[in-house]
């Protein structure tokens, strides 16, 4: 996954003609798709042999083309969802090819569904899926964060009114998640690794410990960003640490 | 600015989000949400209330502290000066209340040593002057005293009645005391009154001042320091006259053959700001007084009546035979001046620099007698 900012630019440059970029893009990406397909498919995949990656990847570059920020959906969570209706499209071809051998309703149906697609309903049906998603992701991030005894309102007696004090624990956060090694001692044992990190960001020790369910319950977001693609492209990490 | 928040949780009444700087906040649950969706906070709203609130409180202690300092400090409404030989100035505000003590000379400074009377109520402050007067020796229990006090309201208007109020303040502490002193209250348009300040001298010092150089007599201003009975005696004049009635300074058509020693007083200049009217009140109140026992012999009170009516008469046009002859005699100067009026010691704020322009003068009171 590439971060935000520059997979932002590398879309605005790829709708506009740019072939790297979109080279670059769909190679970022790829492993994405995998995930992707392999979640509505149910089963294990391999490039060399699945036809259904190969339709991901297509469905990814028709995403790149398609995809609009103004509809408020983060790019990751498009693509996905461009994907899953491909494959779905997809499965059900295949499906009548083997029940149905002969008789072939599937170029009308293909023109009619790429009409829907382009309809308002195709926009209804965006909005509608996004919004499921939005609301499960939320709810699979309470539960993550529950499991490490942090509820929504200890965030927000955590969370630093200031700009700035934000800024430092995100800055600590965003390293925090980076890190494998840290990272996953946090989630084994549910306890911030306090002293390597204050060493990692070089911030003080008692500002960690004052902000320890903050930066944990960030990282998570950072780390996990592709679980949580709507919060992770919806949070904004300060200027510094979004180059990274 | 608008900002942008996601839904997190969803309570009864709030709902807790998360800003895309990564605050999480919670919130006043505003119509339907779900969690997982996105809102556009109403930050600025809620700024300006805040800002608003800001600024509310700000007036408030502003005007708070304004009407504070109003009460505090509040502003002069008048200045009383009082001379006997120590003279002295107290500055009172609208309710009669003393605002500061300012001694016009050197025994006024010694009057005026270990009195507390600022913040108490003019008569209080009044009896307090006069029992250190007394304590002190300025005032001559066993013989004649005159205690002289100008009134200068900074509206300056005459009838507010405060000049009745001195007098009946200053009598009421002399019967008290025992002591027999003639009391002179006259009221002061207050341009006159920075003239005397700038002259060095008390108001009512520079009333009589300005008298006798009206009259065409040669003086000195060092001549009206001292003992307010004794340059009475010097310079044959009845203060009483002279102060109360109503012939300020300003009055006068002619400075005469004097030029003033003094710097800043312009005597020409002088000359015609201002009308002055009389008014003959209060005569009948002078048998009265008359009659309760004063201290002085008839004799000597038809003879001072004698030059009393002389300075009349001076008053009016057209009767200059009579100012010569006076003149004539009042050449010598006085003897015994042991104190220098000290034109110095303004305390800060309440004797200002400027005062207001000159009003009418309305110096009614006439003789009452003495005691």
């Amino acid at each position: 996954m590439l971060p935000v900012n520059i997979m932002e630019e590398k879309l605005a440059s790829a709708q506009s003609g740019d072939s790297q970029a979109r080279e670059d893009l769909i190679a970022a990406y790829r492993s994405f798709v995998m995930r992707a397909v392999v979640k509505v498919c149910g089963r294990g995949m391999e490039w060399s042999r699945d036809d259904e990656l190969s339709i991901g990847l297509i469905a990814l570059n028709e995403a790149i083309d398609r995809f609009d920020d103004q509809r408020g959906v983060p790019f990751p969570a498009f693509a996905r969802l461009i994907i899953k209706s491909r494959i779905m499209d997809y499965l059900r071809q295949q499906s009548r090819h083997n029940n149905l051998s002969g008789v072939s309703l599937d170029d009308f149906d293909g023109q009619n569904l790429s009409f829907i697609e382009s309809s308002q309903a195709w926009d209804l049906y965006l909005q509608q899926e996004t919004e499921r998603e939005r609301e499960e992701e939320i709810g699979r991030y309470k539960k993550l964060l529950n499991d490490l005894e942090i509820c929504f309102d200890d965030l927000v007696k955590a969370s630093p009114k200031h700009r700035d004090a934000r800024a430092t624990l995100l800055r600590a956060s965003k390293l925090l998640s980076d890190e494998r090694h840290l990272f996953s001692q946090l989630m084994s044992t549910g306890k911030l690794p306090v002293m390597a990190l204050s060493r990692l960001a070089g911030i003080n020790v008692k500002t960690i410990e004052r902000g320890r369910k903050y930066i944990i319950a960030t990282s998570i977001i950072w780390h996990f960003c592709e679980d949580f693609l709507y919060l992770c492209s919806f949070v904004k990490l300060p200027e510094k640490e979004a180059r990274n | 600015m608008t900002e942008k928040a996601v839904i997190l949780e969803v309570n009864e009444r709030t709902c807790t989000v998360v800003t895309a700087d990564g605050d999480f906040r919670q919130l006043e649950l505003q119509g339907n949400y779900r969690p997982g969706q996105e809102i556009t906070l109403p930050q600025t709203v809620k700024s300006t209330y805040r800002y608003a609130l800001v600024a509310a409180c700000l007036l408030f202690f502003l005007a708070a502290a304004g009407l504070w300092g109003k009460w505090m400090n509040p502003a002069v409404a008048a200045y009383v000066s009082l001379d006997i030989n120590p003279s002295v100035e107290i500055a009172l505000d609208k309710q009669n209340i003393v605002m500061g003590l300012n001694p016009l000379n050197d025994d006024g400074k010694e009057l005026a040593t270990g009195l507390q009377i600022k913040g108490k109520k003019m008569d209080m402050a009044l009896q307090s002057l006069m029992v250190a007067a007394i304590s002190k020796n300025y005032i001559n229990t066993g013989g004649e005293n005159v205690i002289l006090s100008a009134v200068t309201t900074l509206s300056g208007s005459t009838d507010t009645g405060l000049d009745e109020l001195i007098r009946e303040s200053l009598e009421a502490c002399l019967e008290k005391g025992n002591v027999k002193a003639e009391v002179v209250v006259g009221n002061i348009p207050p341009d006159t009154r920075e003239e005397a300040r700038k002259a060095g001298m008390s108001a009512g010092r520079y009333m009589i001042f300005m008298n006798a150089v009206k009259n065409g007599k040669s003086v000195r201003p060092d001549d009206f320091k001292g003992n307010i009975y004794k340059i009475q005696q010097d310079q044959k004049i009845k203060v009483k006259d002279i102060v109360e009635g109503g012939h300020s300074p300003a009055d006068h058509k002619k400075p005469g053959r004097v030029s003033s020693p003094v710097k800043g007083l312009d005597l020409r200049d002088s000359a015609d700001t201002g009308e002055y009217t009389f008014q003959d009140r209060g005569r009948s109140d002078f048998g009265e007084h008359v009659n309760k026992g004063s201290g002085m012999s008839i004799e000597k009170d038809s003879k001072e009546k004698e030059v009393n009516e002389k300075e009349v008469n001076e008053k009016e046009p057209g009767k200059k035979v009579v100012k010569e002859k006076e003149t004539e005699k009042k050449m010598d100067p006085p003897k015994a001046e042991k104190d220098i009026i000290s034109g110095k010691g303004e305390p800060d704020g309440i004797w200002p620099e400027g005062s207001e322009d000159p009003p009418g003068q309305d110096p009614g009171k006439e003789d009452k007698g003495r005691e």
